[in-house]
């Protein structure tokens, strides 16, 4: 028993370590957080450190845990995204300016919290793991979303983000009661059993279970990664929230979301042969889906004005794309079955690029929030002059985001769109080529006030100086090398990519 | 809330306990109509669904969102008891429930945490009219 | 007796249900959803889940529905304006969604009960469902979580609704 409970436990080290973080970080909290919230925040990167080191440690070779996690390649792959992704936000939010520092302390456990959610979420195939998973994602998002004081717009958020999310994931448990129905398992596999047989064999009325199952589930998911049409939290929630809680949500959230939804769509829908008009109406739904997600996040981008409601639309532009890549995964046909492959990695490493690009730019946001408390394109202008290092670092992020040479973003999009012509979705490329011009606007509106607009003079900001804080602007500076040196050699990630996808 | 969550699971066991009288010996089923048929149960938990359905759609209040949602979550998991009992799947719908009912709980401390921050930091009470938020 | 209890907690749920969703005093409404859940908890009893129906009574009707009250109490007081205009968006999605859920219903209860066969008798759950959440192959590690989410959720909570130092003076 102890034995088996030793072998369970040493394959979650990654998650043992974020546990004791968690911990750590509180009893510190309590000790010297009122006085030190830095030294609580260096315990946790610490701690998040220890998750990444056990994590790169983790053997490649597929182990499941308590009968629940399976971790593979795959969950790994995530998994790495997530928790460094979460480094930085914790590195982000120590210097942020709108948590006070009276609660800043308090703050590190939430998104900890979160990072562990996150982590179960994209390692599981058992619908009661994937629902806790994705709570302690949301709750400790909900609560970090509402953690700016004497904001109202913060409150807002939170409250909105609560409402709207509990919504989705009502529905969601709604559609996960009806497959527990359909094949009287929690368990992906036995559900996907169930699910090919209730298509094959099945009459009207079985068809109607898979269809609305299906349809709310993919509610949950669609609201976190906000998808059309449960996308309408986004902007809100995140022009609302603390800006490191922004790039939360934007990088760790969304990602985490992918993961389950490309687990869910390959377990359940494609690793049996089910009867082909059903893979092909539900992969034309998705594709339709795609294209509406990424034209309604970018036509509606290019008239905000305020940078993070801006970010917010483009972030949802790019859940359309990205779902391209589902898309691709669900229309390949039984004789193009390495078209799923194809897809996988396409969306996989278009999440590495836009990892990257996104905790950029809402860092570069932060970054000028904290020197000149600047929020809209107005209070933009001529900063870059001001801030040289940042500003460069925000275009190149920007870059990457709209796809251009010599970035990241380029092979993200460049391996999306031959994925999606591989499997004959040429309707679908053509729009999301159309829609990567109109983002080339707005993304050049922000790189225009920067540096083109307003006068050149040297701003007075607020400086910040410290090693937490240039840690900070390190990490910017870091994440933009980045962003140009994989965008030259991207051999690596890709290697990386097909390894997570086998 | 942890102290009180024990607590709860303490005086659950008991009342579980108490309660074990009303569980049904296999006449008892054989002779209900309603209580030993699979659709009653579907449709009271239908409705459910629906009317919490209805709530979220027709109210802008938040608070009556998240009531119709709470109706919601009950709705799938009586669902999930009902297919647990009539499938005869074992008890992972049951935990399937418990979980819910305890998420359904930390859910509506961090709504009740929230609207308190509202009533705070700004004395208004009319938390249907949040439009500082807007394109 | 059996029956007896359905139709009791089945139309207390229902009758809850409706209330809650119609009335146009949210105080009301908060009182008619405690109706409603208690409803569900006798449901849980018919169903031979005895455990789950009192974790329903303690938790749901009797923590849930406080907390929704009290952010009820402390926000809005007056009658919710409900506007024809939403009811008119409302009744057909609502139709439209109950026609599909009897379509699934139908088909459904044909594969359950295959998969069932003939009801037995039922039997107390606690300690069955107790043994489950202490197996490492079963629900530890959900278990284990749910720990941790409570822990952080609340220093959340706490954080979020403290008052700040110089705010109490």
């Amino acid at each position: 028993m102890s034995e088996t409970l030793a072998s369970h436990l040493t394959a979650l080290k990654p998650e043992i370590w974020l546990t004791g973080t968690i911990l750590v970080m509180l009893v510190l909290d309590l000790l010297v957080g009122k006085r030190s919230a830095r030294t609580v925040g260096v315990f946790g990167l610490i701690g998040i450190g220890g998750a990444m080191w056990a994590l790169m440690n983790q053997s490649s070779v597929p182990v499941r845990a308590f009968g629940l996690i399976s971790i593979d390649t795959y969950s790994i792959f995530f998994r790495a995204l997530i928790i460094s992704a979460t480094g930085i936000v914790m590195l982000h939010g120590m210097v942020f300016r709108g948590i006070e520092d009276e609660t800043r302390a308090e703050f590190g456990p939430m998104l900890v919290g979160a990072a562990l959610g996150a982590c179960l979420l994209v390692s599981t195939d058992n619908l009661i793991m994937l629902l806790v998973g994705m709570e302690l994602l949301s709750l400790c998002s909900y609560v970090m979303a509402g953690w700016q004081k004497k904001e109202r717009r913060s409150a807002e958020a939170g409250l909105k983000y609560l409402v709207y999310g509990a919504m989705a994931s009502g529905l969601m448990l709604f559609g996960f009661s009806l497959l527990y129905g359909l094949s009287g398992s929690m368990w992906m596999p036995e559900i996907a059993l169930a699910v090919s047989e209730a298509w094959s064999l099945g009459d009207a009325g079985q068809h109607m279970i898979v269809v609305i199952a299906s349809t709310l589930v993919f509610v949950g998911f669609g609201f976190k990664i906000s998808a059309f049409p449960f996308h309408f939290w986004a902007p809100d929630v995140y022009e609302g929230s603390p800006t490191p809680v922004t790039s939360m949500l934007a990088v760790a959230s969304k990602t985490a979301g992918f993961g389950v939804l490309i687990r869910f769509v390959d377990t359940v829908y494609l690793d049996l042969t089910i009867a082909e008009d059903w893979l092909g109406r539900f992969g034309y739904v998705i594709a339709v889906l795609a294209a509406i997600t990424m034209t309604y996040g970018n036509v509606t981008a290019v008239k905000q004005n305020n940078i993070k409601r801006l970010l917010a639309y483009s972030s949802i532009a790019h859940a359309g794309y990205l779902l391209m890549g589902v898309a691709v995964m669900t229309t390949a046909t039984v004789d193009n079955r390495a078209a799923v492959g194809i897809g996988m990695e396409s969306i996989l490493f278009y999440l590495v690029s836009y990892y990257i690009a996104t905790l950029g730019a809402f860092g570069c946001a932060m970054a000028f929030a904290n020197r000149f408390g600047a929020e809209t394109l107005e209070d933009y202008e001529g900063l870059g002059w001001s801030s040289p290092w940042i500003g460069a670092c925000f275009i190149i992020f920007l870059t990457s985001l709209v796809g251009l040479p010599p970035a990241i973003g380029l092979i993200g999009k460049w391996l999306l769109f031959k994925a999606t012509l591989s499997v004959g979705l040429d309707w679908l490329a053509v729009i999301a080529a159309l829609n990567a011009a109109v983002a080339l606007f707005y993304y050049f509106k922000i790189a225009r006030a920067l540096f083109l607009r307003g006068d050149t003079d040297y701003q007075e900001g607020l400086a910040s100086k410290g090693v937490i804080p240039g840690l900070a602007h390190l990490s910017l500076i870091v994440l933009a090398i980045f962003t140009v040196y994989f965008g030259l050699m991207w051999d690596g990630i890709m290697e990386w990519v097909s390894e997570a996808v086998m | 809330m942890m102290l009180f969550l024990q607590d709860a699971a303490d005086a659950a066991t008991e009342v579980a306990a108490d309660t074990a009288v009303v569980s049904a010996t296999a006449v008892d089923i054989a002779n209900s109509t309603f209580a030993g048929n699979l659709y009653a149960y579907l449709i009271v938990s239908g409705a459910l669904f629906l009317l919490g359905l209805a709530a979220i759609l027709t109210r802008r209040n938040s608070l009556y969102v998240l009531m119709g949602v709470e109706l919601i979550l009950n709705s799938a998991n009586l669902n999930f008891v009902a297919f647990a009992r009539f499938g005869n799947y074992g008890l992972d719908g049951q935990v399937m429930a418990l979980f819910v009912i305890v998420l359904a709980a930390a859910e509506a401390a961090i709504a009740l945490a929230i609207v308190l921050r509202i009533f705070n930091d700004f004395g208004s009470i009319d938390i249907t009219r949040t439009d500082s938020l807007r394109d | 007796m059996l029956d007896f209890m359905f139709i009791f907690f089945a139309s207390l749920a229902l009758l809850g249900g409706l209330l809650m969703a119609f009335h146009p005093n949210i105080v009301h409404s908060a009182f008619a959803l405690v109706a409603a859940l208690f409803g569900v908890a006798g449901l849980y009893w018919t169903l031979g889940a005895d455990f789950l129906g009192a974790t329903q009574v303690l938790l749901y009707v009797g923590g849930i529905t406080v907390l929704l009250l009290f952010a009820v109490m402390l926000s809005t007081r007056d009658a919710a304006r409900i506007s024809i205009a939403r009811y008119a968006l409302m009744a057909p999605i609502v139709g439209l969604l109950g026609a599909f859920l009897v379509t699934t219903g139908k088909a459904l209860v044909p594969i359950v009960r295959a998969a069932g066969g003939a009801l037995g008798p039922t039997e107390p759950t606690t300690e069955k469902i107790g043994n489950l959440f202490m197996d490492p192959t079963a629900f530890m590690l959900p278990f284990e979580i749910l720990a941790v989410l409570l822990l952080v959720v609340l220093v959340g909570a706490i954080t979020l609704a403290r008052r700040g130092e110089e705010d109490a003076a």
